[in-house]
C-alpha cells in the first residue's frame, strides 16, 4: 500500500515536470531559453517515471534495463542540449555576417 | 489502481505531444523545431515504457532503449547540418 | 599503424601511441556486462555469443581507446569523491527543476538572458566534458561552446551566472583529477 502511494507520487511528479517543460517550450521567448526549460524538466521527468516503473516491477531483469535507459537519458540529454545550442549560436552568427 | 494511473499518464503525455508539435511546426528558426522534436523523443521513450508495463510485455523495453538512441542520433545529425550545412 | 595525430600550432605531428592494457580490459568487461543486461539469459550459447562479440568489438577499437589510464579511477578514495559528486549533482538537478518551474509558471516570466565566457580550470578532455554536462544540469545555466580553455555559457539570470563561480561539483571534479585549485 505504501509502495503504491510512492509510485503514484513519483508518476504525478513526472507528469508535472513534463507539463512544466512543455509550457516552457511554448512560452519562452527564444531558442536558448526554450532549451533551459526542456533540458532540465526532461531529465527529472524521465528519471522520476523510470524510478516509479522500477519500483513497480521490483527485482527483475527488466529493472536493470530501466536503469540502463535512465543512465543513457541522463548522459545524452545535456549533450543534445549542448549540440543544439552550439548549432543555434553559430547559425545566428552566420546570419548576422551575411 | 496503478494501472489506471499509468493509462492516465499515457493519455496526458499524448496530449503534451500536440504542444511540442505546435512548436515544431510554428518555431521561427530551425533550432526551435529541433528542440521540440528532441523533447518528443524523450516523451516517446517514456511512453513506450509505460505501454510495455500496461500490456505486461517486457520485450518492449528494448524498443524504448533503441528509440532513445535513435532520437539522440537524429538530434545530433540535424544540429550538425544546421551548424555547418554539411554532415561530415 | 597506430599513430596519434596531434595538431600543434597549425602543423600536424604524428606520434606513436602507447598501449594501455587496462583500458582494453575495462571496455571488454563493460561490453560483456551490457550484453548480460540486454540478453538477460545465462544459457551457454548466449554467453558464448556475448564473449565473442565483446572480444571482436574490443579488437576492432584497439586504436581508438582513450589515452588516459581509466583504471586510475577505481581507487577507493576517488570512488568516494565520485559518489559525493553524483550526490551534489542530484541536488543541483532538483533545485534547477524547481527554479525552472517557478520561472515558467510565474505570469510575468522573470528572465534576463546573457552570454558569457568562463575559464576552464581542468586540463584533460574528459573532465572538461563532465563539467560541461554538469553546467547544463545546474540551475539557470547552459553550455553553448567549449574551446581549449574556456566555456561559453548562456545564463537565464545574472544571479545564476554569479553562482557558477563557486560550484561544489567543479571543486570535487578538480579534486578527483588532482589539479590544485585556489
Amino acid at each position: 500500500m505504501f509502495k503504491d502511494i510512492l509510485i503514484l507520487i513519483l508518476l504525478m511528479g513526472s507528469g508535472f515536470f513534463f507539463l512544466v517543460g512543455t509550457i516552457g517550450l511554448i512560452r519562452m521567448p527564444d531558442a536558448f531559453c526554450r532549451m533551459h526549460a526542456t533540458t532540465k524538466s526532461d531529465t527529472l521527468g524521465a528519471g522520476l517515471a523510470l524510478v516509479a516503473m522500477a519500483l513497480y516491477k521490483g527485482l527483475h531483469p527488466a529493472t536493470l534495463k530501466l536503469f540502463v535507459i535512465l543512465v543513457f537519458i541522463w548522459m545524452t540529454t545535456p549533450t543534445a542540449a549542448h549540440i543544439m545550442a552550439k548549432a543555434a549560436y553559430y547559425y545566428e552568427k552566420r546570419q548576422q555576417v551575411k | 489502481m496503478i494501472e489506471i494511473a499509468m493509462i492516465l499518464m499515457t493519455v496526458f503525455l499524448g496530449l503534451l505531444f500536440f504542444f511540442c508539435l505546435y512548436r515544431a511546426y510554428v518555431g521561427p528558426t530551425s533550432a526551435d523545431r529541433v528542440v521540440g522534436i528532441n523533447m518528443m523523443a524523450t516523451k516517446v521513450t517514456i511512453l513506450i515504457i509505460l505501454i510495455s508495463f500496461i500490456t505486461e510485455q517486457t520485450a518492449f523495453i528494448d524498443v524504448a532503449l533503441v528509440y532513445a538512441m535513435t532520437g539522440f542520433i537524429a538530434t545530433i545529425c540535424v544540429s550538425k547540418y544546421i551548424e555547418k550545412r554539411n554532415l561530415f | 599503424m597506430s599513430h596519434e595525430i596531434k595538431k600543434y600550432k597549425g602543423s600536424v605531428i604524428m606520434q606513436p601511441t602507447k598501449k594501455i592494457k587496462s583500458n582494453h580490459i575495462i571496455l571488454f568487461l563493460g561490453l560483456f556486462g551490457f550484453w548480460l543486461i540486454i540478453s538477460s539469459s545465462f544459457h551457454w550459447f548466449s554467453l558464448f555469443l556475448g564473449l565473442i562479440s565483446s572480444a571482436l568489438i574490443t579488437w576492432y577499437n584497439k586504436d581508438f581507446l582513450s589515452k588516459q589510464d581509466m583504471a586510475g579511477w577505481l581507487t577507493p578514495n576517488k570512488l568516494g569523491l565520485w559518489i559525493r559528486c553524483i550526490f551534489y549533482l542530484l541536488r543541483d538537478i532538483i533545485v534547477a527543476n524547481i527554479q525552472v518551474a517557478k520561472i515558467v509558471l510565474s505570469p510575468d516570466l522573470p528572465i534576463a538572458p546573457e552570454m558569457l565566457w568562463i575559464p576552464a580550470k581542468s586540463d584533460s578532455d574528459f573532465y572538461k566534458v563532465m563539467y560541461g554536462n554538469a553546467i547544463t544540469l545546474t540551475p539557470g545555466t547552459l553550455t553553448v561552446d567549449l574551446t581549449e580553455d574556456q566555456y561559453l555559457i548562456h545564463a537565464l539570470t545574472h544571479q545564476a551566472a554569479l553562482d557558477l563561480t563557486n560550484s561544489t561539483v567543479e571543486k570535487l571534479l578538480l579534486e578527483i583529477e588532482g589539479v590544485a585549485h585556489d
